[in-house]
């Protein structure tokens, strides 16, 4: 017995060693899939600061957890949660374009340009101004071509005490056009010449183009990346920051974390205290909303930026009493009706009518807007009655505004589109995504919508990757809805514009709408005057110019109703107010983190 | 039984073979592209003609298969790695793997060693010092670290290598579903034992309706609970922050501290029990009812055996003829559903992991998905489909173990 005992006692010590080393074993977190941030490499000759500079001196880090400004404590650490993982940190190659890595990267990138989420104007960065037509920082030369200047600010360095030059703008700019860089290249491909200086950088481009605004958004340290293999090398750390902060840790699958930029060059405006007041931010990945919101409920999480469902906000709200602080904006993602003019358009529904005006303006009579607002967004915002408003409100009409919701109004259309038509009723096929719950709801909406109406309605959903995958592309639907994704400012507003190039519904175009293309149902004086008008946006940088020929551009595609505009999607950002202050939502792509580096603890 | 194994490999080859067929055709006709999330930003277009021909995604279909296949199984060179460790999974080679199956095979020749019949002396001598044995072959191999990868090519997603993805993740997903293993056994198979014991008394009535409940209620639901309770309600009762709701670590869980020869120390296993216990036992309790239920049927059928009526008749002692005759049979039947549950364990609690936010197989299979990375897709589907096929074969393997009645022709 007592031998069996002692035996079983070695099995039992060697169950117990199994688990204990397998458990051990598993998943450590002192693995490759941790990274730390590169070492840099010392300036180059070409990048030495002007004398004036002294970069690492005057921008030295004050001591942490000592008191900047009654309010305003140096010292602690922000969590950031957010549902999205980059796939990479290095924004020019594939996966880059994720908004979640741009995100993360305004803690340590920097370029000319930055969103400022109070005015959603684009505010100088690096750079001592915005170069324009007015202040001489563009000039459109005698032979056509545009020269834009940069002034970059003396003060401004990277994060190991190089100065920020132009020989950083040139190899920017030289990376970018790397053929084996899969990055897009537009704007960049049209520049013929280049200046760097010490502290400037000039271009010239073939063409003027109020694109040019968008350039340079986030620059690549020559000094530390040139020699390196660009496509693999910066994926899982980073360059040099130009930020506030500079990465230290990438725990796959779970967060990120950037710690203070000892030489950030920028000061608080309105106290002139060294930026940025944290120690460091933790941006953790949590992929079910759920989940977001329970942690944050925990206070495990200070900050974030949950996906806009209604029952989300709400929850949100109902924190409010208790120290969280909500904002609901209309964010940049446009959601949009869309009538399809290519002859595909017959093969979803044969009996389309969408060449007529008097039917599409019968339809934007019978869409109830405030009703689809209030029942998907639940009112958080208002309906969207046209694309500049999303893009510069300053400039924006309002151009849909004439289709109120009037069911006697689409009545008298509907039968005038009849009578033209030589037709006894009409047909309607709505396609969309099915995995998107907010465009169901919206289908479903439209069911009563168009009965009350008269008109023959049928929901025809698809799966989206169907839809974007392959229905979009070939024109394969009658009425269709999706989104954009806007950006602020001139240059996205022209791109809207764009969107309807006659040129380019195929391949490598956007006119998925078919509207004035060769194929298309319509080509009539308001599609080759919208063309013109096209043409004549992207050939000019002059605001006076540009200005009442995107309203115009727009006033057409609201008198054809070749679109409607439906509400921008909701944005949502909360924060515990007695934990962050400082924090401010930007319903842009730039989010929340537009403005990082003033964030600061409260409870310190 | 050698003729057997290898027999059962090629069959289970031909069935990865198919598998993988079977899967990139789904995925090549289900629709969409992996660029498709490129294609609502205006100014894209270049960039997917670029990437559609360096992914070759301009080929047609059974050419993209092959050049995967050739790659799937194509060794490529990586650095071997420098250290001691005893970690595991970073860079997940094969002879890690072989140190896996070693660790696995140890765990379940020692807990069949511990049923088995001991006859002799020298048999039991043996057994002990093969277990030894055993043991220290492993934790050889694992410090030697030799490090092996294939070419499973680049996530379309731009996260990398899939097989640094792949392994990286592995070891994540090993730890959340070997504690939830651990925890629904230790408690699963008494639990159903008990009841079977105390057939139709109240603890087993409670039993099988708490079974029924937990098994019936979405995973999604108990670990949002989880959350709500013993992370969220439990910290405003007693103002002290216990279970953690998201994350397998704290973000300063490194600033902790290693403790010696660079095993974590007792503040990082503090660490890391606050956040592993909640996903934990939200899969445990989900194996935990249907491992009691399993037992129990198991241990009822046994118990009203003929040969356990003649144990009794013999006047056996009650301890005697429950721990030694009937369980070791009950438990055989246990066997095929836990090793079923290690192999569909490398795919990942899906759910589970998006929930806890657990940076595992499973969270990057989802997300592989939804982008149409069909590497990565690829990948994990082989890589589960594996686990299936030699679990399968280990389980049969078993069943000799444990069953001297079964035969391998």
């Amino acid at each position: 017995m007592n031998r069996l005992w002692r035996s079983r006692k070695v099995l039992w010590l060697a169950v117990l060693l199994a688990f204990a080393m397998i458990a051990a074993a598993c998943g450590d977190s002192d693995d490759s899939a941790e990274t730390t941030a590169a070492p840099t490499t010392a300036a180059t000759e070409t990048t030495a600061a002007p004398e004036t500079t002294a970069a690492p001196e005057t921008t030295a880090a004050p001591e942490t957890t000592t008191t900047a400004d009654p309010g305003k404590q140096y010292g602690g650490e922000a969590v950031v949660a957010d549902d999205q993982e980059p796939p990479t940190l290095n924004w020019a190659v594939p996966g880059g374009d994720n908004a979640i890595v741009s995100l993360i990267g305004q803690s340590y990138w920097a370029g000319v340009q930055e969103i400022d989420g109070f005015t959603l104007d684009l505010i100088p960065e690096l750079v001592t101004e915005l170069p324009t037509v007015a202040n001489g920082g563009a000039v459109v030369n005698e032979d056509g071509t545009l020269t834009v200047n940069y002034q970059i600010k003396d003060e401004a360095v990277w994060s190991d005490g190089t100065p920020i030059s132009g020989d950083d703008f040139q190899f920017t700019y030289e990376t970018i056009m790397d053929p084996d860089l899969a990055t897009t290249k537009t704007t960049y491909e049209d520049i013929v010449s280049t200046e760097p200086g010490p502290k400037t950088f000039s271009y010239t481009l073939a063409q003027p183009t109020a694109l040019y605004e968008l350039l340079f958004g986030s620059l690549i340290p020559k000094h530390a990346v040139e020699g390196s293999d660009f496509a693999t090398d910066w994926n899982e750390t980073m360059w040099p920051s130009a930020g506030p902060f500079v990465f230290d840790t990438w725990q796959k699958g779970e967060f990120i974390k950037v710690v203070r930029n000892d030489n950030y060059w920028k000061t608080d405006a309105e106290t002139g205290d060294q930026l940025p007041y944290l120690d460091s931010v933790v941006f953790r990945f949590i992929p079910e909303t759920e989940s977001i919101i329970n942690a944050f409920k925990a206070r495990e999480v200070d900050v974030i930026q949950p996906p806009p469902a209604t029952e989300t906000i709400e929850a949100l709200q109902a924190l409010e009493a208790e120290g969280a602080v909500v904002e609901v904006l209309s964010g940049p993602v446009w959601e949009h009706l869309n009538f399809q003019f290519g002859p595909r358009r017959l093969e979803r529904n044969e009996l389309s009518s969408n060449e007529n005006l008097n039917y599409r303006k019968g339809v934007a009579h019978t869409i109830n807007k405030d009703l689809i607002v209030d029942e998907i967004l639940a009112g958080q915002v208002e309906p969207l009655d046209g694309f500049l408003n999303t893009t510069q409100p300053s400039i924006a009409t309002d151009a849909w505004a004439q289709y109120d919701y009037n069911v006697e109004g689409a009545i008298e259309y509907f039968e005038a589109a009849k009578a033209e038509l030589g037709v006894d009723e009409l047909y309607t096929v709505f396609s969309t995504t099915s995995n998107n719950d907010a465009r169901v709801k919206l289908s479903e909406l439209f069911v009563n919508m168009f009965g009350d109406v008269g008109v023959n309605y049928e929901n025809q959903l698809e799966d989206s990757q169907l839809f974007f995958g392959e229905t979009l592309e070939t024109g394969l639907w009658d009425l269709g809805e999706w989104a954009w994704l806007g950006s602020p400012g001139t240059p996205g507003s022209l791109q809207n514009y764009d969107l309807f190039d006659d040129l380019n519904p195929d391949e490598g175009g956007q006119n998925y709408y078919r509207w004035g293309t060769s194929d298309s149902v319509v080509i009539d004086e308001s599609s080759v005057r919208f063309a013109e008008i096209r043409d004549a946006l992207n050939a000019s940088v002059d605001p006076d110019v540009l200005t009442p020929l995107m309203q115009e551009g727009e006033q057409i595609i609201a008198d054809q109703v070749v679109i409607i505009p439906l509400y921008a999607r909701l944005v949502t950002a909360a924060v515990w107010g007695d934990e962050i202050g400082g924090h401010k939502h930007n319903p842009t792509q730039a989010a929340h983190t537009w403005n990082i580096e003033d964030w600061y603890r409260v409870d310190l | 039984m050698f003729a057997y194994i290898i027999r059962r490999l090629v069959y289970g080859i031909v069935t990865l073979f198919a598998l993988s067929l079977v899967v990139f055709v789904l995925i090549q006709f289900s629709g969409g592209s992996p660029l498709d999330r490129l294609r609502l930003n205006p100014r894209m277009q270049p960039v997917i003609a670029q990437l559609t021909e360096q992914w070759g995604l301009d080929r047609p279909w059974y050419e993209q298969y092959f050049v995967w296949l050739k790659n799937f199984i194509t060794p490529i060179d990586v650095a071997p790695q420098e250290g001691l460790t005893i970690v595991m999974f970073g860079k997940l080679g094969i002879w890690s793997w072989v140190a896996v199956a070693a660790f696995l095979g140890a765990a379940a020749y020692t807990v069949g060693a511990f049923f088995a019949t001991a006859k002799a002396n020298w048999w039991r001598t043996f057994r002990a010092f093969s277990i030894i044995g055993v043991w220290v072959a492993a934790f050889w191999i694992i410090k030697s670290r030799i490090v092996f990868a294939l070419n499973w090519g680049t996530s379309f997603r731009g996260d990398g290598p899939v097989w640094d993805n792949i392994f990286g993740a592995a070891g994540n997903t090993f730890r959340l579903g070997l504690t939830a293993l651990a925890i629904a056994l230790i408690i699963g198979i008494p639990l159903g034992i008990y009841q079977a014991i105390r057939q139709y008394s109240f603890f087993d009535q409670m039993g099988t309706m708490l079974s029924f409940i937990t098994f019936s209620t979405p995973i999604f639901i108990i670990g949002v609970m989880l959350q709500l309770i013993l992370a969220f309600y439990l910290e405003r009762w007693t103002g002290v922050k216990i279970f953690y709701v998201v994350g397998m670590t704290g973000s300063g869980y490194e600033e902790l501290g290693r403790g010696l020869f660079g095993l974590p120390s007792l503040a990082q296993l503090g660490d890391v029990i606050q956040h592993l216990t909640l996903p934990a036992l939200s899969i445990a309790a989900i194996s935990m009812a249907g491992y009691s239920r399993f037992q129990r049927a198991s241990m009822l059928e046994v118990m009203h055996s003929d040969y356990l009526r003649t144990a009794k008749a013999k006047g056996l002692p009650r301890r005697s003829i429950i721990v030694k005759h009937a369980l070791r049979n009950a438990l055989i039947p246990i066997v095929t559903l836990v090793s079923l549950d290690i192999a569909f364990m490398i795919g990942g609690a899906i759910i589970t992991e998006s929930i806890f936010g657990w940076p595992g197989v499973g969270r990057l299979y989802i997300g592989a998905i939804s982008a149409i990375d069909y590497p990565t897709i690829m990948a994990v589907v082989m890589a589960i489909g594996a686990g299936v096929v030699l679990m399968n074969i280990i389980a049969d393997i078993l069943y000799g173990v444990l069953d001297p009645r079964v035969r391998y022709d």
